[in-house]
C-alpha cells in the first residue's frame, strides 16, 4: 500500500489554484520571496527522500520572523495548506509538498544572531546549517554537539523538526538535548517564545513537545543553542570481528565495563567493502563486522579508557583493535563510515536507507531476520548501525529501472521496520516519519494512541494546515493498511473519526 | 495481556470520566504540596463541575507579549472526591545494565530503583530529590515515586551539566482522562515515532495523564567524587568559574549556602586531582563526608533552608520558601540579601536559588526575579501564588492540551494552569 497522498485515506484537501493564491501572497511578501514558475518549483518536488516527489502550487521565501507571520495569518485565515521545509536534507519525505498547497522555505532565514559564551548558546536562525554553528564558535572552543551525518547541509530548522540525532547521540543527547529555547509562530500566525535560559520553568515542557513535531505544530523563526567546549582529546579505535553476533556483544561488553563512548558505530561486510573501495579507509575487507569506537575528554581519561577498552575488546574475541595514531589516520577512519551511503551507491544503481531503533541485545535477532529477508526478497542489504544507541541503517540495495522493484524494497523495508517495533524497538530513530512511514505507524501506535496524537496537533493547529497528513496516519488509512491493533473488537467501524 | 493492577487504574479513571470526579493522583504523597492548587481560575462559590468547566474553557484573547498575571485566587477546599493510588502499580519490569536503560512501574519507589542502579554501578543522572512525607522534610524521612519523580520534573545538583528528568524520559504508558491506556516513545535512546508525549509528561503534575510505566536512560556512576569548599562571594565564585568552564571541566556541583562556596568534582581521582592543582584547590580529606552529607542534603532538599526550624527571614506573615530559577551564573545581589535577610542556598551554578523568607515580600521578590530573567516560584508556603504567571498565548496552549489529554478536566484537577 502506497505511502502516497490519497484523498480517499488522508482527507480531503483544499482545491487551491495559482491564480488564487499567488495574487494574496503578492499582498504579504516581496518578489523576491515568491517562486511559481514551472522550472523553478522543480528542485522543490522532494526533500532527501526522492522516491516521492509532488510540485507545490508556490514556494515562499520569508526573510522574517514578520513575513512568517503574514505568511501563516494567510493560510489560516484561507485555509491554505502549507508545508515547511529546511534545507531540504530528511529522508523521510516530511517536507514533500502538496500539490494545492503553499511551501514554506526557511533557507532565507539563515544568520547567526547572537553568541554568548558565558551562558556557552547561540541564537541563529533556522536556515543556518548545523556544521556552520561550530564553525561559527570554534575559535572560542565550543561547539553545537548534536552531528547527523548531513551536517555540512542540513539546517538547524529542520534538525529541530525531526529531532536530528548523529554519532555521538548516546553521550551527548539528541537535538531536544542541545536547545535551550525557541521562537515560533503558531498556525494562526501567533508568536510566542517557548523556552528561556532558565533550567526549570513553569508549564509544560512545550520545548520538548515541538521537537521531532516535523513542522506540524509550530514554525520555528529562531532558536538557542547550547554549546560545548570541545574536548581537550578525542581517540579512535578500529575493532574488527569475523563474526557479527561477536560484534553486536562487544558493544555490551564496553557498556558493562561503564564507559560511555562519544561515538560507537558497527558496519557489516558488505558496508565495510564498499566504503573501503571507495574511501581507502583502511579496513579490512576480509572481516564480517568492524566497530569503530571514539572516545572523547580530558586526554587522562582517554588514555586510561582506551587501555581499558582494548582489553575489553580483546576478551570479546576481536580478530584485531587498531587505534588511529594521528588525527589523520582518525579522520581517515571516520571518512570510511560517513562516505557509507554513497560508497553503497557505488556498487548499486539506487539504494534505499531504513532508520530502524532496537534495543541493542536484540541485534543478533534482527540481523538474521535482515539476512532471511534479503534472500526472501532477493535484494542485498548492506547495514551500518549506530551501535552505541541503537539505531539501525541497513541499506537495501535495488535498481529503479527494474519495473516493480521500488514497491518491492518499500515491502521489505517495511518488514524491516516491522520486525524492529516487534523486538521493542521503533521505526524510525531519527529520519522521522514524514510521509514514508505513515503506514508503519500503524503498526507501533493503536487507534487510541493515534488519537491522542491527532489532538494534540488540533491543540497547536485546530485548523490543520500545517504540513497536514505527516507523522501520524488516520484511522481510515491505518484501516486500510490492516494493521490497526484492535482492541476488544471497538474499532469504530464503519464511520471512522477522519482528521 | 494487560495487568490487573493497571486495569483497575484504568477502569477508576474511566469510571472518574464518565461520573466527572475529580481525581487526586497520589504516589508516596512526598510531594503532594506541588499540586495542591495553583493558578486556577476557579470562583469559591461554583460546584465541583462548573469548577472544572470553568478552569478550562476560558480562553484568553490578550497579545502575546504582555505577560497577565494568572487570575491566582484564594485557596479552594479540595476539589477532589477520590484519590488514585499509583503506588499499587509498582516495580521494576526490566533492567539490563548493558542497555542503560530501566522500565519501572510508576508506583515504584525511586529508593527501589536507585538502588537497583547502584548495585550495577549506574545511576539516575539527574539526581532526583527524595522528600519526606507531609511536613517540611526532616533528615532521614526520605520518598517518593518515580512517577511523582516524573510529574514533578524536579532533579538535582547536577542538572545544568547533565540535563534533567526531561532528558532522561525515553519512554512512558499513560492513562490518559478518558481512562485510555497509551503507549509513547519506548526503551530505545533514539525514536522520533510520533509526538514526544513522554517527555510532554515531565513537570505536567499529573494533569495530562496517569504515569503507569516509565523507561529511563541510566548512566555509569561516576568513579570517584571530590567536594571542595571555600570562602567566596557569588560574584567571585562565578567570574572564575566562568573562565574554567570554557575548558571541559570535571565540575558537577556548584553550590553556595550563604556562608561557603561548594563545588563537587566526578570523575577519574587523577583527573580530578591534576584539575584541583591546575586551580590551586585544596583538597581537605578529613572534610570529605561531611561535604558528601551538605551535597546530599542540598539533592534531598535537607538544607536548613528547607527546615522549619533555625534561622528565617524578617517578616509578620507566614514563612515561605521560594525558588528562584534563574540563568546560569545570575549573582543575587548582597544588597537584596541583606535586606531581605533571609536563609538562601545557591544550587545549579546560580540557575537556581533557594530562599526562606516572609510571604510579604512576594511582590519585592517577583520583581526582582523578573529583572533577572527568572521564575519565582513558591515552592513551600500559599500555595494560591504558588507558579508564576504564563503569557496568554502559552496560556492558551496549555489549556488546549488540558482538554486534549483530560476532556473532562478529572485528573489532579488545579494541579496547573
Amino acid at each position: 500500500m502506497s505511502a502516497e497522498y490519497n484523498e480517499r485515506l488522508d482527507g480531503k484537501l483544499p482545491d487551491w489554484s495559482l491564480d488564487q493564491v499567488l495574487p494574496m501572497l503578492q499582498k504579504i511578501l516581496p518578489a523576491r520571496a515568491i517562486i511559481y514558475a514551472p522550472e523553478a518549483l522543480r528542485p522543490y518536488e522532494c526533500d532527501g527522500l526522492s522516491v516521492y516527489k509532488c510540485v507545490p502550487l508556490v514556494v515562499v521565501l520569508p526573510e522574517s520572523t514578520e513575513q512568517v507571520i503574514a505568511i501563516l495569518k494567510l493560510c489560516d485565515q484561507q485555509e491554505i495548506p502549507i508545508v515547511p521545509r529546511g534545507a531540504g536534507t530528511g529522508l523521510s519525505g516530511g517536507a514533500l509538498p502538496l500539490k494545492s498547497g503553499i511551501l514554506l522555505s526557511l533557507a532565507r532565514m539563515n544568520q547567526i544572531l547572537s553568541i554568548d559564551p558565558h551562558q556557552q548558546q547561540a541564537r541563529v536562525q533556522p536556515g543556518v546549517r548545523n556544521l556552520a554553528i561550530s564553525e561559527a564558535v570554534a575559535d572560542l572552543g565550543l561547539y553545537y554537539a548534536p552531528d547527523p551525518s548531513s551536517q555540512i547541509a542540513c539546517s538547524i530548522g529542520g534538525n529541530v523538526a525531526e529531532n536530528a540525532g548523529g554519532v555521538h547521540c548516546l553521550k551527548y543527547g539528541l537535538t531536544v538535548n542541545n536547545i535551550q529555547s525557541l521562537e515560533c509562530v503558531l498556525a494562526d500566525g501567533t508568536l510566542l517564545e517557548v523556552g528561556d535560559d532558565c533550567l526549570d520553568r513553569p508549564g509544560f515542557d512545550l520545548l520538548a513537545l515541538l521537537h521531532g513535531s516535523e513542522g506540524m505544530l509550530a514554525i520555528v523563526t529562531e532558536i538557542s543553542v547550547k554549546l560545548l567546549p570541545i574536548p581537550d582529546a578525542a581517540k579512535v579505535m578500529l575493532i574488527s570481528f569475523d563474526d557479527v553476533q561477536c560484534a553486536g556483544r562487544a558493544v555490551a561488553d564496553v557498556i558493562a565495563a561503564g564507559v560511555v563512548p562519544a561515538g560507537l558505530e558497527m558496519m557489516d561486510k558488505l558496508a565495510i567493502q564498499a566504503a573501503e573501495d571507495f574511501a581507502k579507509a583502511g579496513y579490512p575487507r576480509d572481516a564480517e563486522a568492524i566497530l569503530l569506537c571514539e572516545l572523547d575528554g580530558n586526554a587522562l581519561d582517554v588514555e586510561v579508557e582506551l587501555a581499558h577498552l582494548k582489553t575489553v575488546f580483546e576478551s570479546s574475541g576481536a580478530l584485531e583493535v587498531r587505534v588511529a595514531e594521528s588525527d589523520e589516520q582518525r579522520a581517515r577512519f571516520w571518512a570510511g563510515r560517513k562516505s557509507a551511503f554513497p560508497a553503497v551507491g557505488r556498487i548499486s544503481p539506487d539504494y534505499y536507507c531504513m532508520d530502524g531503533t532496537i534495543p541493542r541485545k536484540a541485534l543478533p535477532d534482527i540481523l538474521q531476520g535482515i539476512s532471511d529477508l534479503s534472500k526472501r526478497y532477493d535484494l542485498k542489504v548492506a547495514n551500518v548501525f549506530h551501535a552505541g544507541d541503537g539505531n539501525l541503517h541497513p541499506l537495501i540495495l535495488y535498481d529503479a529501472n527494474i519495473p516493480s522493484e521500488l514497491k518491492k524494497v518499500e515491502e521489505m523495508g517495511g518488514e524491516i521496520l516491522q520486525l524492529c517495533v516487534s523486538v521493542g524497538g521503533t521505526i524510525t530513530g531519527e529520519h522521522g516519519v514524514g510521509r514514508e512511514k505513515i503506514n508503519q505507524m500503524c503498526v507501533q501506535f493503536a487507534s487510541a494512541e493515534l488519537q491522542q496524537f491527532h489532538a494534540t496537533k488540533s491543540a497547536f493547529d485546530p485548523k490543520r494546515i500545517l504540513n497536514p497528513n505527516k507523522n501520524i496516519p488516520t484511522l481510515s488509512r491505518c484501516a486500510e493498511f490492516g494493521a490497526m491493533h484492535v482492541h476488544n473488537g471497538e474499532l469504530p467501524f464503519p464511520d471512522l473519526e477522519r482528521f | 495481556m494487560q495487568d490487573a493492577v493497571l486495569k483497575a487504574l484504568c477502569d477508576q479513571v474511566q469510571h472518574a470520566y464518565e461520573s466527572k470526579t475529580g481525581l487526586n493522583i497520589q504516589g508516596s504523597g512526598s510531594k503532594a504540596f506541588l499540586c495542591q492548587t495553583a493558578g486556577s481560575k476557579v470562583h469559591p462559590e461554583a460546584s465541583p463541575n462548573d469548577k472544572l468547566d470553568t478552569v478550562y474553557n476560558e480562553t484568553v484573547d490578550t497579545p502575546y507579549n504582555e505577560t497577565v498575571d494568572t487570575p491566582y485566587k484564594e485557596t479552594l477546599d479540595t476539589p477532589y472526591k477520590e484519590t488514585l493510588d499509583t503506588t499499587i502499580y509498582q516495580g521494576i519490569v526490566q533492567y539490563e545494565p548493558t542497555e542503560l536503560v530501566i522500565t519501572a512501574k510508576a508506583g515504584t519507589p525511586i529508593s527501589e530503583v536507585e538502588q537497583a542502579l547502584d548495585e550495577q554501578g549506574q545511576m539516575l543522572a539527574f539526581e532526583p530529590p527524595q522528600l519526606g512525607e507531609n511536613e517540611l522534610v526532616t533528615v532521614g524521612s526520605v520518598g517518593g515515586t518515580i512517577g511523582g519523580m516524573v510529574a514533578s520534573g524536579l532533579a538535582g545538583p547536577r542538572r545544568p551539566w547533565s540535563g534533567g528528568v526531561r532528558d532522561y524520559v525515553l519512554g512512558t504508558s499513560i492513562i490518559n482522562g478518558r481512562g485510555e491506556h497509551l503507549r509513547f516513545g519506548g526503551q530505545v535512546m533514539k525514536n522520533v515515532a510520533g509526538y514526544d508525549v513522554s517527555r510532554l509528561m515531565v513537570g505536567s503534575l499529573g494533569s495530562l495523564g496517569v504515569l503507569a510505566d516509565i523507561s529511563l536512560k541510566v548512566l555509569p556512576k561516576p568513579a570517584c567524587q571530590q567536594f571542595y569548599r571555600f570562602e567566596s562571594t557569588l560574584t567571585d565564585l562565578f567570574v572564575m568559574l566562568q573562565q574554567v568552564s570554557i575548558k571541559m571541566t570535571p565540575i558537577t556541583g556548584v553550590s553556595h549556602d550563604g556562608c561557603y562556596a561548594h563545588v563537587r568534582l566526578e570523575g577519574r581521582q587523577k583527573t580530578l586531582a591534576q584539575f584541583a592543582r591546575v586551580q590551586n584547590w585544596i583538597f581537605e580529606e578529613r572534610h570529605q563526608e561531611e561535604l558528601k552529607q551538605y551535597w546530599l542534603q542540598v539533592r534531598h532538599h535537607q538544607h536548613a533552608v528547607f527546615r522549619d526550624e533555625g534561622p528565617r527571614g524578617e517578616g509578620e506573615g507566614d514563612n515561605a520558601i521560594w525558588q528562584l530559577s534563574l540563568p546560569k551564573w545570575s549573582a543575587l545581589s548582597s544588597a537584596k540579601l541583606a535586606s531581605l535577610n533571609s536563609p538562601f542556598l545557591m544550587d545549579w551554578a546560580g540557575a537556581r536559588y533557594w530562599l526562606k523568607a516572609d510571604m510579604s515580600h512576594f511582590e519585592q521578590l517577583k520583581e526582582y526575579v523578573q529583572s533577572l530573567k527568572g521564575h519565582l516560584r513558591v515552592y513551600r508556603g500559599d500555595q494560591a501564588i504558588q507558579y508564576p504567571a504564563l503569557s496568554p498565548a502559552i496560556l492558551k496552549l496549555h489549556q488546549n492540551l488540558k482538554q486534549a489529554y483530560d476532556p473532562a478536566g478529572i485528573l489532579n484537577p488545579l494541579s496547573v494552569y
